[in-house]
């Protein structure tokens, strides 16, 4: 597959359109790379196959502005024998490096704190690839495939025996389900660790029903990350806890991956001294994600699968619970599923079959 | 830049902390370091090598087969041998931003 490559950049306006800056950007195209590999896993492909696909990435030109004001791009994978799947990706994408280029200029003294501006994403087609620095250490190196089981599994099933939490899930989100048990392991854990965050890895299975083309995980236990550092605010997860939670995984001998990571905000804490009236509609106590979060997130989980669960430890309450996911290679608020123990099962397949048609991915 | 012989580790595996991605590597060259071999590794499997704040994230080898974090000044001649399998582990914050 022949594909342009492209430079990119943001171009940061004023209000009145008048031209700040044009200041070129590194996109980080992994986690649209590995959204796309979701996807095709979700469309059947082995484990093996999907993983290993790359993606071809193009730009979507804005349909007032033209080239190269960008109103998206394109990623598309085609494995050998399949048909091309392919999905557009919104600006949205280039919203973290928007950000930074925004920083920057307001470090440089170019723009004023509070200065309204608009930033748009654009692309430029390169003919020579930029110079990268030589490796000290030359590597032949070639992608394994993960150790990464996609069990067969009925959807409607596991939503017959659960209940939705939180936000209501979009249709590109890869259904999760939580056991009642696990968040109560872990509400008791974030209260015993008082003022300090606490956390843990979420292990589990993955899932497809190949009738409604949909993975889904199912969170089986959560490990708690007993050698993580901790205060008030910051919970270093150090290589000691990566070896203790793989050593649990190899213990309990039961094929379960690391589907993702949970831990909590003190928010009793944080909220200590402000006004008891304004502690229910504090920003901190509910689906709040710090920069660090999302770092640790696109670094240790960057499957398009894996998801962080937090859990808040809201003063006058019960701890509370968000989940974040990845959905279209940007990490976002969602909802997830309870497993409850006594729940009567139900059928539940026009759900699932109603998920499966609310995606936004295409093949032909 | 060093220079290393082309005689190397025949054939190493190589996995991110949570499995999720992995990594098959052959000639390793022998005199290279750990530290150096980790840093090509990063670049190899695409994985994060900045904190938010720009910073070098540190990452550890463990090397399977003795149960140990590897340090970054050994040689991979001494270290390891073919058939080795490395996990990649950061240590890596969450929090903070309040």
């Amino acid at each position: 597959m022949t594909v342009p490559r492209y430079s990119y950049a943001v171009h940061v306006l004023r209000e009145d359109d008048s031209a700040v800056a044009q200041v070129p950007i590194e996109v980080d195209w992994e986690p649209a790379r590995e959204w796309m590999r979701f996807l095709a896993l979700r469309r059947g492909h082995a484990p093996a196959e999907a993983f290993a696909l790359d993606s071809a990435i193009e730009p979507l030109w804005h349909a007032e502005r033209g080239a190269p004001y960008l109103a998206g791009f394109r990623a598309r994978v085609a494995a050998d024998g399949s048909a091309e799947l392919w999905h557009d990706f919104k600006t949205g994408y280039f919203a973290a490096p928007a950000r930074a280029v925004s920083a920057r200029l307001v470090a440089e003294g170019t723009l004023r704190e509070g200065d309204r501006i608009r930033c748009l994403p654009v692309a430029f087609p390169r003919d020579v690839e930029p110079a990268s620095a030589a490796p000290t250490v030359r590597l032949n190196a070639r992608p394994a495939a993960p150790s990464m089981p996609v069990h067969a599994g009925a959807l409607g099933d596991l939503l017959g025996r659960s209940v939705a939490h939180g936000r209501a899930q979009d249709g590109d989100d890869t259904p999760l389900f939580v056991p009642r048990t696990v968040l109560d392991e872990a509400g008791a854990l974030a209260g015993a660790a008082e003022a300090k965050e606490t956390g843990g890895i979420l292990v589990g299975h993955l899932h497809r029903d190949a009738a409604v083309a949909q993975v889904f995980a199912e969170v089986t236990a959560q490990i708690p990350a007993t050698h993580a550092e901790a205060d008030r605010a910051r919970l270093s997860f150090t290589a000691q806890v990566w070896t203790d939670v793989r050593a649990a995984l190899a213990l309990r001998d039961r094929g379960e991956i690391m589907l993702g990571w949970w831990h909590s905000h003190p928010v009793r804490e944080w909220c200590k001294d402000c006004p008891e009236e304004k502690r229910p509609d504090c920003a901190l106590a509910a689906d709040f994600f710090s920069e660090h979060d999302r770092a640790l997130h696109r670094t240790v989980f960057p499957r398009a699968y894996s998801v962080a669960l937090v859990v808040n430890d809201v003063a006058l309450d019960a701890p509370t619970f968000s989940l974040f996911g990845w959905r279209s290679g940007l990490i976002a608020p969602r909802g997830f599923h309870v497993l409850e123990p006594d729940r009567p099962e139900a059928a539940c397949t026009g759900v699932s079959n109603a998920a499966a048609t609310a995606r936004t991915d295409h093949v032909r | 830049m060093q220079s290393h012989d082309s005689q190397g580790i025949g054939l190493l595996e190589v996995s991110d902390v949570s499995g999720q991605k992995g990594m098959t590597v052959s000639d390793v060259p022998t005199e290279a370091s750990v530290g150096e071999l980790v840093e090509q590794l990063l670049a190899e499997m695409q994985l994060t090598r900045e904190d938010v704040s720009g910073r070098p994230l540190t990452y550890h080898a463990r090397l399977e087969r003795e149960g140990r974090h590897l340090h970054g000044s050994e040689r991979v001649g001494d270290a390891l041998q073919t058939g080795d399998r490395l996990v990649l582990q950061p240590n890596i914050d969450a929090g903070g931003g309040r």
